[in-house]
């Protein structure tokens, strides 16, 4: 096991009962490593894999089979004070986050992983800053420190006057961004994005691809999913998936 | 710290809402109204019925020319007999007389203004009631057409709201200020009746004290008992127990043995024992349909809100925020919307009953069914969130790896 990477998975397979005996194989023995500041692609046509992927890396959904490993020393440092409870725990290097239970797996994504989505899921109500700093309302975290940390990111994306400007009033690529700054500003160390291009045209897709390269430059590792191969230059690797396996 | 901003951003959750918010904004504050309507704080204990619940009220008899069969005397015997009992909370004696042939006077209370059935506020329909001394009610449209000595009206012969009425003897004056028109249901024809207050009312008398004999005009009597309390039968033992149909001799104004003492007192208009508890227990079951359909509502609210939610849940949790963020997050948006609902209902409802011209005593609003409608309305939300929060467990932030 490397012990550069931050996230590693093992033979990891995840089967969904279609019946009483049928069984649909959604991935099939997955070994990947993620290391800090690369841009992983995992292409692949619709029904390949990509988001069941995503979404057991992420803690949002578990394997039926195999273990993704989490390197505690490369975690946030306010996990490793609130997120992990126990002692023999805090002194390992690589965890097994399949044993996490939910609310184990909740303080993982909460200090430790941001999400892009491809219909970017601001929330509605919020203004575009507050979209952003909703993601360290629940942390002890002055406000004005929040504040200061949103700015400094709207500026990063070019957001320029946008801050006031509610979901609706923002263009695709707007929005898209919003989102980057949401999953960036609790300084995550990987960022979760599945087809952040999927809804943009190619110009705007391109730009958000740029801006997610200079998020990896930062430290955090960017996994992202496409169908769209021509995307790849932008992708330090590019993992293809088929029927649930990895065909490189 | 960061559940206040926590709170803080749901109640944005709530204010920036779409229609849908508003929507149930409206339908909370109907609800508030219903509620307080069913648990019968205005339309069954507003001040005009309160003497159909809670009390009963003697005439004098003989309330035409020959009035006046009932001394001030013989009422004040009657006052303190009563006032003495343990069952009354309050007596209230209205006296009059006449001041030449065509006026008659009448002393009511400003404080117990909806004792006296004939002069309630109810009956004004120009102006309001007394507040103090030196103000008067007027009949409408009573002319002072006799000779009446030494009164006169300032401005016309009829007198109307806001003209003064001022009385001379030697040289003293005592101007009176006409406040309200009544309507004028008192068997006295041909009689321009003034209503003052009790000062008010001995002063008058007192110019005229050599030839103008004071009567008893009518007596209120207000038991003991708490309004809204189904189960208490305090106010109807109470009226049973002094009512006129009793035994009780000194409240039977009929009764040979006590003329002399007490006068001809004319029939007493009864409260119905039996209708007024059939109308608490028909208050009762509104009571229990109101807080029931208030639950069902209030619940049904909160597994919506969740619902309606449901995205914005998904990315909360894929955030990283614990399940009880994401309640506080919800349930003020769901106590922002119930609160502001119970306070338009209840300020819409308050503002109609004050254009339509009812009054109310401290009785009718009390604590408790503040508390009631409040509760249902409001303090519902947090149990019925917490039902709620079951489902909202459920929603997976998966979903949102799903296009729209």
């Amino acid at each position: 096991m490397s012990s550069n990477a931050i996230l590693k998975c093992e033979k990891v397979t995840k089967i969904y009962r279609r019946g009483r005996s049928e069984s649909v194989y959604a991935l099939k023995d997955i070994d990947l490593e993620i290391r800090p500041g690369e841009i992983i692609m995992i292409a692949g046509p619709s029904g390949s894999g990509k988001t069941t992927l995503l979404n057991i890396l992420s803690g949002l959904d578990k394997p039926t089979k195999g273990k993704i490993f989490f390197n505690i020393s490369k975690a946030s440092d306010k996990f490793k004070v609130k997120g992990l409870d126990e002692e023999p725990i805090k002194k390992q290097k690589f965890i097994d986050i399949t044993q996490w239970d939910e609310k184990q797996l909740t303080e993982y994504r909460r200090y430790n992983v941001g999400f892009i989505f491809q219909a970017w899921e601001l929330i509605p109500t919020l203004k575009a800053i507050e979209n952003v700093e909703s993601s360290l309302y629940p942390l002890d975290i002055p406000i004005g420190e929040i504040r200061e940390r949103a700015k400094k990111l709207f500026r990063k994306v070019q957001l320029f006057d946008k801050e006031n400007a509610f979901p609706d009033q923002l263009s695709g690529g707007e929005q898209q961004r919003v989102a980057i700054c949401r999953a960036l500003i609790k300084e995550p160390k990987i960022v979760f994005a599945d087809e952040p291009t999927g809804n943009l045209d190619s110009e705007t897709g391109e730009q958000i691809l740029r801006q997610m390269k200079l998020i990896s430059r930062e430290g955090a590792a960017v996994v992202l999913s496409t169908h769209n191969l021509e995307l790849r230059k932008f992708a330090d690797r590019v993992i293809r998936l088929h029927d649930g396996q990895i065909t490189y | 710290m960061a559940i206040w901003r926590l709170v803080k951003n749901s109640i944005r959750f709530a204010f920036r809402a779409k229609k849908r918010w508003i929507t149930f904004v409206i339908i909370f504050a109907l609800l508030s109204a219903f509620v307080t309507l069913f648990v019968s704080t205005f339309n069954g204990y507003s001040t005009e019925k309160l003497m159909a619940q809670k009390g009963f009220y003697i005439k004098a008899a003989g309330t035409s020319e020959n009035a006046g069969t009932v001394t001030e005397q013989q009422g004040n015997n009657f006052y303190e007999e009563i006032i003495a009992l343990s069952q009354v909370e309050k007596v209230t004696l209205f006296r009059y007389f006449d001041l030449g042939d065509s006026v008659r006077i009448f002393s009511v209370e400003p404080d117990s203004r909806w004792m006296l059935l004939e002069a309630k506020p109810s009956k004004i329909v120009d102006g309001k009631y007394i507040t103090k001394d030196n103000e008067a009610l007027v009949s409408l449209d009573a002319s002072i057409t006799a000779d009446i000595g030494n009164i006169s009206a300032s401005l016309s012969a009829t007198l109307h709201k806001g003209e003064v009425l001022s009385f001379k003897k030697d040289n003293n004056e005592l101007d009176i200020t006409i406040v309200g028109e009544i309507e004028d249901t008192i068997n006295a024809p041909g009689k321009f009746k003034l209503f003052v207050s009790d000062t008010t009312f001995d002063q008058i008398q007192e110019f005229y004290s050599d030839n103008s004999p004071v009567f008893c005009y009518s007596i209120a009597i207000l038991v003991k008992g708490d309004l809204f309390k189904p189960f208490n039968h305090d106010i109807k033992n109470n009226i049973e127990t002094l009512s006129p149909q009793s035994s009780i001799i000194w409240i039977n104004p009929d009764d040979p043995s006590e003329t002399s003492e007490y006068g001809v007192w004319a029939e007493p208009i009864v409260p119905d024992a039996r209708a007024s508890e059939k109308q608490r227990l028909t208050d009762f079951l509104y009571f229990f349909v109101g807080i029931l359909g208030g639950m069902i509502l209030v619940l049904l609210y909160n597994a919506l809100i969740v619902w309606f939610r449901k995205r914005e849940i998904a990315v909360l949790r894929a955030m990283g925020y614990k399940k009880r963020e994401i309640r506080i997050n919800l349930l003020g948006e769901s106590l922002t919307i119930s609160l502001l609902g119970f306070i338009i209902g209840l300020s819409a409802m308050l503002i109609y009953f004050w254009t339509q011209g009812l009054t109310f005593t401290n009785q009718v609003i009390t604590p408790l069914t503040l508390l009631i409608s409040f509760g249902i309305v409001v303090g519902l939300s947090i149990p019925g969130l917490l039902i709620s929060s079951v489902s909202f467990t459920r929603v997976n932030p998966i979903l949102l790896f799903k296009a729209r």
